[in-house]
């Protein structure tokens, strides 16, 4: 799996979502991001898929796609790998 | 019916807090200084009269202002410094407590308003954070959020008057029994639009030679509650309104002292007013805290500062001016009508009294 | 809480993608016409994917109007005042001898756009105003002043999706105090294109024509337009020989101090706006003969709504307009309380737009066919931004 994607990512939640106590190395690759750990709503989800969007020009387009792929670092570099590759 | 003024914040280029407000006004402390803006023709320097926020650090759970602009920021900051100087313990306020906000510039002077000149512009790919950031109401929500009031919340932007249309809601509220109390206020960032055409008006592109009044920032909030026959040191508020120069022409009163706020551009409104009150005892204190279309609420706040230490200080302005009052004189139990002349021919006022 | 004294509505102003007044609009609405489609004046759209309600280009004899503004928010408000004059029998002359307020919701207090500004145009000018010259220029409240020479207040809430019915509600207390003898109130709102890309963004919008508290519901759509109502006091419409078309009972405001975007799944700040404007109107849910819900498509609004009428109002009929102009934002309040008063006055309302299949996890539906009612009291609500929530009680009756 693409390790500087996923640092990638990292780098993006914590910038952001003004996560400023926090940095890169406290986000677990399997961390569940919109849980109690990092406090995100649903205003940073949709913010994520914008990110997404711009970095790496992968759309999604709606949440029942997104839901599954937003779940984690993991699934979400893996989403993003997937659909670079199509 | 009168509504009592139980408590102050205010912030701005003369710092946080009544205190600083206080010193500023006593020592006529000017607040102006060069501001650098980053535009698209490169870094300005413009003279500008900013505030900090940083003081909010120490007041709320950094995990509350996560994603906050500047905008709901200093709206916060001014609100949570009104309630912490009523004095009542964790700032709380019994019954139901209406929340109403005034703007001018509103929550997007620095981003949608100045996407011509800014180097970064996001107008084209707005990203959802900035969009929901960009409704004025923004701030006036957080502070209910923060508060956990479920109760009546208005923002008000009509540009110059937002300031005494706030407080005449505030008084028709209390008046009608629909709170219990008010926290009432405005909140004008920084703009950097106006900033500009400002240094640009000046002859001078750059703004660096002069250092004039500035544009402001900053935020002021009142807590307001109906008068209770008891003695309050920043005194009451009697009246707030607007009106069509055209309708009514204001009349000189006695007993009564005048604190002006104005826009930067004068206007026709603003010469009218003034051959009307002659040589009325006035006052102007925009240079502690900066032209901004909610400036009323600065000078309001510094009236009741006068209420409260029987004290007019000197005015701190450039315009050329009747400024009856010079140097210190005790208030001595004189109203003080809060004047604002608008640019669209009307003019705003809220009157304070012992 | 002081009781709120009946103010009466003595016209009607209104335009959207349905037509360009209020009579076309509710004609057009029980034909079930839904003028929806890819934006066509957007510059920048980040996609041409989402359904908006325009209002239609040939509007207005307030753009024809020498001198008359190129904003098109002026343009629609003065289309509907000029509609909600006629409908009140009173002529532009007329006012000037009046205490005459205006009280508009909008999305901000100018234009977003520079079209239509001259100041903004031309090859040596920079393209952007400012703050003051923006206000001046495209605030539809002063272009309704300067066009009706309005002795004042004048005053522009912003409050996002709630603006129109708070405007409506701060206007009524003005009638009340005293302080004005007749208020031009209502929302207005032009389609920009950074409303349309904000919302595409949150994810918020249906690439289908949206389909309010129906099962397949998948979000909104945007549209346009303006309500104006003229609110009088007893006095003046008594001098002139003028009747009420009906009244504004009650208006309730309350924050759910909660999100940003997402209404508060309890329904704090909602179940606290409908109660204060029960409460000051002196009706109770049973005498609510109908309600115009927000109902805007979104999975959490309209389960919010559905929810809260289940609880406060099992058995009262509801239904939400916006399955046939779109979310008009700052102008829904305006459009929604024009589209109230002409159902109270019709004794009839309209299928509830883009409702066919109920949704088995809503405990309440809308009406799906049009429906006779005669009804005394009607409840208008929306929800905005911010989480404020803002109810309107109007009814056709001055006397409960």
């Amino acid at each position: 799996m693409n390790t500087e994607l996923k640092e990638q990512l990292k780098q993006i939640v914590v910038t952001e979502f003004d996560l400023s106590d926090m940095g890169p190395e406290d986000i677990q690759d399997d961390d569940i991001l919109f849980g109690d750990k990092f406090g995100l709503d649903s205003i940073d989800a949709v913010e994520l898929v914008f990110q997404v969007k711009n970095h790496f020009g992968v759309e999604i387009r709606d949440m029942k796609e997104g839901r599954p792929a937003l779940q984690s670092i993991n699934t979400l570099a893996e989403f993003i790998q997937r659909r670079l590759a199509q | 019916m009168r509504a009592a003024v139980l408590g102050l914040g205010a912030v701005g280029g003369f710092g946080c807090g009544v205190g600083d407000l206080e010193n500023a006004v006593q020592n006529s402390i000017p607040s102006t200084r060069l501001v650098d803006m980053e535009t698209i023709h490169g870094v300005l320097e413009v003279p500008g009269v900013t505030a900090s926020v940083s003081p909010l650090e120490h007041k709320i759970a950094k995990r509350f202002l996560r994603r906050s602009t500047r905008f709901m920021q200093l709206a916060i900051l001014g609100s949570l410094l009104a309630l912490e100087d009523t004095g009542e313990q964790d700032g709380a306020l019994e019954g139901r407590t209406g929340i109403i906000l005034g703007t001018g510039y509103g929550a997007t002077c620095n981003t949608l308003n100045f996407q011509a000149l800014s180097p970064r512009d996001e107008s084209s790919n707005i990203s959802p954070t900035s969009f929901s950031h960009s409704v004025d109401n923004v701030a006036a929500a957080s502070i209910a959020a923060l508060l956990e009031k479920n109760t009546p919340n208005i923002t008000i932007n009509h540009f110059d008057m937002s300031v005494p249309l706030a407080f005449m809601t505030a008084l028709s509220w209390l008046q009608s029994g629909r709170v219990d109390n008010v926290l009432v206020g405005c909140v004008d960032e920084f703009s950097k639009i106006s900033a500009y055409h400002q240094s640009t008006f000046k002859g001078d592109g750059s703004g660096a030679q002069q250092c004039g009044i500035g544009v402001g920032e900053g935020s002021v909030f009142f807590v307001l509650a109906p008068e209770k026959g008891s003695e309050i040191s920043y005194g009451h508020i009697r009246e707030a309104r607007t009106c069509a120069w055209s309708a009514s022409a204001p009349e000189p009163e006695n007993d009564c002292v005048y604190f002006w706020d104005h826009g930067f551009q004068a206007s026709n409104t603003e010469t009218l007013l003034r051959d009307s009150l002659g040589h009325a005892p006035s006052a102007s204190y925009l240079g502690l805290y900066g032209y901004l279309p909610v400036g009323l609420g600065f000078a309001l706040a510094i009236a009741a500062l006068s209420r409260k230490n029987d004290w007019v200080y000197p005015s701190v302005e450039e315009r050329g001016g009747h400024w009856g009052l010079q140097g210190h004189e005790p208030l001595d139990g004189r109203r003080i009508r809060c004047l604002r002349p608008g640019l669209a021919g009307e003019w705003g006022t809220v009157l304070l009294e012992p | 809480m002081k009781r709120f004294s009946p103010v009466a509505i003595s016209g009607v102003g209104c335009l959207t993608a349905l037509g360009h007044d209020l009579d076309q609009c509710m004609e057009a609405m029980f034909r079930g016409e839904r003028n929806c489609g890819p934006p066509t004046r957007l510059s920048n759209p980040v996609s041409l994917d989402y359904p908006v309600f325009e209002v239609s280009p040939d509007f207005s004899s307030a753009q024809d109007r020498e001198g008359s503004s190129g904003v098109r928010s002026v343009q629609l408000a003065l289309t509907a005042v000029e509609e909600a004059l006629r409908d009140a029998r009173l002529s532009g002359p007329e006012l000037q001898n009046r205490r005459v307020g205006i009280c508009l919701g909008a999305t901000v207090t100018g234009s977003l756009k520079h079209e239509g500004i001259p100041e903004a145009q031309g090859a040596n000018k920079p393209e952007y105003l400012t703050p003051e010259q923006r206000f001046l220029l495209t605030s539809p409240v002063l272009g309704i002043a300067n066009q009706y020479r309005a002795s004042g207040p004048l005053q522009t809430i912003v409050t996002a999706c709630s603006a129109g019915s708070d405007a409506i509600g701060l206007a009524a207390q003005w009638i009340q105090s005293g302080m004005c003898d007749l208020v031009l109130t209502g929302g207005v709102e032009e389609l920009y294109e950074i409303t349309y890309n904000g919302f595409v963004s949150l994810m918020n919008c249906d690439t289908r024509p949206c389909r309010p508290f129906d099962a397949s519901r998948n979000g909104l759509n945007l549209g346009e337009g303006a309500g104006l109502l003229v609110l009088e006091s007893e006095q003046a419409l008594g001098q002139r020989g003028g009747r009420a078309k009906a009244f504004v009972w009650g208006y309730g405001n309350s924050s759910d101090a909660y999100h940003l975007t997402s209404p508060s799944p309890e329904g704090q700040g909602l179940r606290g706006a409908i109660l204060e404007a029960l409460e000051v109107s002196g009706v109770g849910p049973e005498r609510i003969g109908f309600i115009n819900a927000h109902g805007t498509g979104t999975l959490d609004n309209d389960a919010l709504e559905a929810s809260m009428f289940r609880e406060i109002f099992p058995e009262t009929p509801f239904f939400s307009t916006k399955g046939y102009t779109g979310h008009t934002l700052a102008a829904a309040g305006g459009i929604e309380a024009a589209f109230t008063v002409s159902c109270l006055e019709r004794h009839h309302l309209p299928p509830s737009g883009g409702f066919s299949t109920p949704d088995p996890e809503l405990p309440a539906s809308p009406i799906q066919s049009s429906l006779k009612v005669r009804a005394d009291f009607a409840l208008s609500q929306t929800l905005a931004f911010g989480g404020i929530n803002s109810v309107l009680v109007l009814g056709g009756e001055k006397e409960a």
